[in-house]
């Protein structure tokens, strides 16, 4: 299963090197850059040219931004081709991804695990650790 | 002994790696961090805390105090991952009697005297005596950054160690 990256700017190729970083060389994961100077239509045919038949309903492409152009042009592209795309991505629902990718299992429950990961992975540290005092005010829990 | 599903030398504690690969594929739903220094420092230890993945509990103890824990009998449905920087931990919580199967090397970073080991782990010669001292007692000790990668043995490492 080929799991592509599609973003503004180098964001993609920066997650595809967060993702080799964690979890080690990975095969299969294509990052595509949407410069300031390219005109987003170019940036859709280069994704059609990437797309081979065995590709069909066998890859996952992930985009950075509701609505943005990379999302549209990759929506654009499901007209015609059998895909699955999930937007919004970072790089907690991507590890997930590529986890359950890795151990073999389908583009739904790539997509799935790609969704719950990305469930709270969005923090507000300060009120985080605030509430950690909080409850180390009431009972801690110790090892015993 | 309690249940512990892996022991772990990382010097980054609770970090991307333990969070994200190892809890969920070991199925942990406690993690056990063993260090003298961070279980004396609040702060710390409340960052650590609050590092918590979901439906995941957890501890920080002094080694002392792990090692008490770590005796008592398995606790029904109990899942722990333990965590020390250093394998030197490891072969204190072994020498007191704690049955560990395995000790995993994730991540030991260059610094001070440690010298490359195997991969991105270093060691300084301490930490290497504690390494084939836990070996010598029939622990499995091998490198493995995530679950995906093959383990690596540390034998030959051990072999080029000793011949320095």
């Amino acid at each position: 299963m080929k799991i592509i990256l599609v973003s503004h700017g180098r964001f993609s190729q920066g997650l595809k090197d967060g993702v080799q970083m964690l979890l080690g060389p990975q095969e299969d994961i294509e990052a595509f850059i949407l410069s300031a100077e390219e005109p987003p239509t170019e940036l859709g045919a280069r994704l059609a040219a990437a797309l081979s038949p065995e590709d069909e309903g066998n890859s996952v492409f992930f985009t950075d931004l509701y609505f943005g152009s990379p999302f549209n042009q990759v929506v654009e592209l499901s007209r015609t081709h059998d895909i699955y795309h999930v937007t919004g991505v970072n790089l907690p629902a991507l590890l997930e991804a590529v986890v359950v990718r890795n151990s073999g299992q389908s583009c739904e429950e790539v997509v799935a695990a790609a969704m719950a990961a990305s469930e709270g992975s969005i923090k507000d540290v300060r009120k985080l650790l605030a509430e950690q005092v909080n409850e180390d005010m009431g009972e801690e829990e110790e090892w015993r | 002994m309690r249940n512990v599903v892996l022991a772990r030398v990382d010097d980054r504690l609770i970090h991307g790696e333990v969070v994200s690969v190892w809890t969920p594929t070991l199925s942990a739903n406690a993690i056990l961090v063993v260090d003298d220094d961070v279980a004396k420092d609040d702060f710390n230890k409340r960052v650590i805390k609050s590092l918590a993945p979901e439906g995941v509990k957890v501890f920080v103890s002094s080694v002392e105090g792990a090692i008490k824990g770590l005796l008592k009998d398995p606790i029904s449905g109990e899942r722990v991952i333990v965590l020390a920087k250093s394998p030197i931990t490891f072969a204190r919580i072994v020498d007191a009697g704690v049955p560990l199967k395995e000790v995993n090397l994730g991540g030991m970073g260059l610094r001070g005297d440690r010298k490359t080991f195997i991969k991105n782990v270093a060691a300084s010669p301490v930490e290497v005596e504690a390494i084939r001292e836990m070996r010598d007692k029939g622990v499995h000790v091998f490198y493995q950054l995530v679950p995906e990668q093959a383990v690596i043995e540390v034998d030959e490492a051990l072999g080029r160690a000793g011949k320095e």
